[in-house]
């Protein structure tokens, strides 16, 4: 193995040679592993790495572009505003973070990097490249922030909708449930349309009872 | 002149917590390629890639400095694949398959300087040894990918396992055995 990846000493991969001279079968496999190996290599990983500073908001920027975007919400109160300004300004004030994406990773240290850290000559940003990375990284961020802003609201409006539709449901069987026992009582009674008009006149309702209640 | 690991380490430790940004540009690459290698999905490789660094941040304090930086964060990165590939209860084949009828692959085929005929070549020769790789023992599986594609030597592999050089020599040797048995075999079928 070590003699396979270049790790024998001088010593050792001479004796091991005179060894390969002699013995056919050491000398097969050492050459179908060296063609394994080179089969392995056709599976190459494409990853282009590029670390991103990406500076965390402050709780104030959160909620003041939740608030910009109060108009969409207006429609379904307060409350759900509330609850986003709470969640966001939680995912602000959270811990530092690494997320890692098809561009490289990205670390979030929660603030503005202070000085670059002094490493290669060619690694050194000068001003005006950290202030566009800073940029970049700001607007990255803040389209992330609309984009899950945007989620919050469809998975509002949806849980509106079903608890709208719920209560929609709900009324009609009321409803269809006093049709019913009108047309039952109806039945019972059979009063003229002129009789209820006429008791309605009256401030009676329309089955012609004091109380409302059928005889 | 290039800060050290232990320098950036030491930076990042005294307050200098963007520091750590380099550690991360400098170590990504490898970490995301072991865990992809050895995990054979991209997107669990990226969480996996995450989970590694965030927890070598969070742990930087417990780095001793005994073993060098890049091992102990290998480690982490190894202990996070095995914890996925636990939880997939030996699910990793049927799933790469699926992944191979959608026609999805982990790399860009690079078209730039050859024919698509070649290019489609190529793929296919990657994907049987993606699907070769999948399907050895994890145990081996690791030794292969860190030997061949991290380019380790077999005492940094051995401190990284925190095995014996020998057992870490054996494995790669009965890996590469497995290996070319299963290579032959999936070009047989192609």
């Amino acid at each position: 193995m070590a003699y396979l990846y270049g790790e024998a000493g001088a010593a050792e991969s001479a004796a091991f040679e005179r060894h390969l001279g002699e013995c056919a079968a050491c000398s097969g496999e050492l050459h179908s592993f060296r063609s394994v190996r080179q089969e392995l290599g056709a599976w190459q990983v494409a990853f282009a790495p590029s670390v991103k500073i990406a500076p965390r908001r402050g709780g104030m920027e959160v909620l003041r572009e939740l608030l910009g975007m109060l108009p969409v919400w207006a429609g379904v109160g307060a409350g759900a505003a509330a609850a986003a300004a709470v969640l966001l300004a939680g995912l602000a004030i959270a811990g530092t973070r690494v997320s890692v994406g098809r561009g490289g990773f990205e670390v979030n240290f929660g603030r503005v990097a202070r000085a670059p850290v002094a490493a290669a000559g060619d690694e050194r940003l000068t001003r005006a490249e950290a202030e566009a990375l800073v940029r970049e990284a700001v607007a990255r961020a803040q389209a992330e922030s609309r984009e899950e802003a945007r989620r919050q609201l469809a998975g509002l409006e949806a849980r509106l909708n079903a608890a709208h539709e719920a209560r929609l449901t709900k009324v009609t069987a009321q409803l269809k449930a006093e049709r019913r026992a009108v047309l039952a009582r109806l039945g019972q009674s059979q009063p003229s349309i002129r009789e209820w008009l006429f008791a309605a006149n009256e401030g009676r309702d329309y089955l012609g009872t004091e109380d409302g209640k059928s005889n | 002149m290039e800060l050290s690991d232990d320098q950036i380490i030491e930076r990042t430790l005294a307050g200098e917590t963007d520091a750590f940004s380099l550690l991360v540009r400098r170590w990504e690459r490898q970490i995301y390629g072991l865990s992809l290698r050895l995990l054979g999905r991209e997107e669990e490789a990226r969480d996996v890639c995450q989970e590694t660094f965030l927890a070598a941040f969070r742990n930087l304090r417990k780095f001793r400095g005994e073993a060098k930086f890049s091992s102990w964060l290998y480690r982490i990165a190894l202990n996070a694949c095995h914890s996925r590939m636990r939880s997939r209860a030996g699910a990793a084949e049927e799933s790469l398959d699926a992944e191979d009828a959608a026609g999805r692959r982990h790399e860009p085929a690079d078209t730039g300087a050859e024919s698509l005929s070649d290019a489609l070549h190529r793929e296919e020769r990657a994907r049987i040894v993606r699907r070769a790789l999948q399907a050895l023992p994890a145990e081996m599986r690791q030794v292969i990918v860190m030997k061949e594609y991290e380019e380790l030597t077999f005492a940094e592999i051995a401190e990284i396992l925190q095995l014996p050089v020998s057992t870490v020599k054996s494995r790669v040797y009965t890996g590469l055995q497995q290996l070319r048995a299963r290579l032959e075999h999936l070009r047989g079928a192609v």
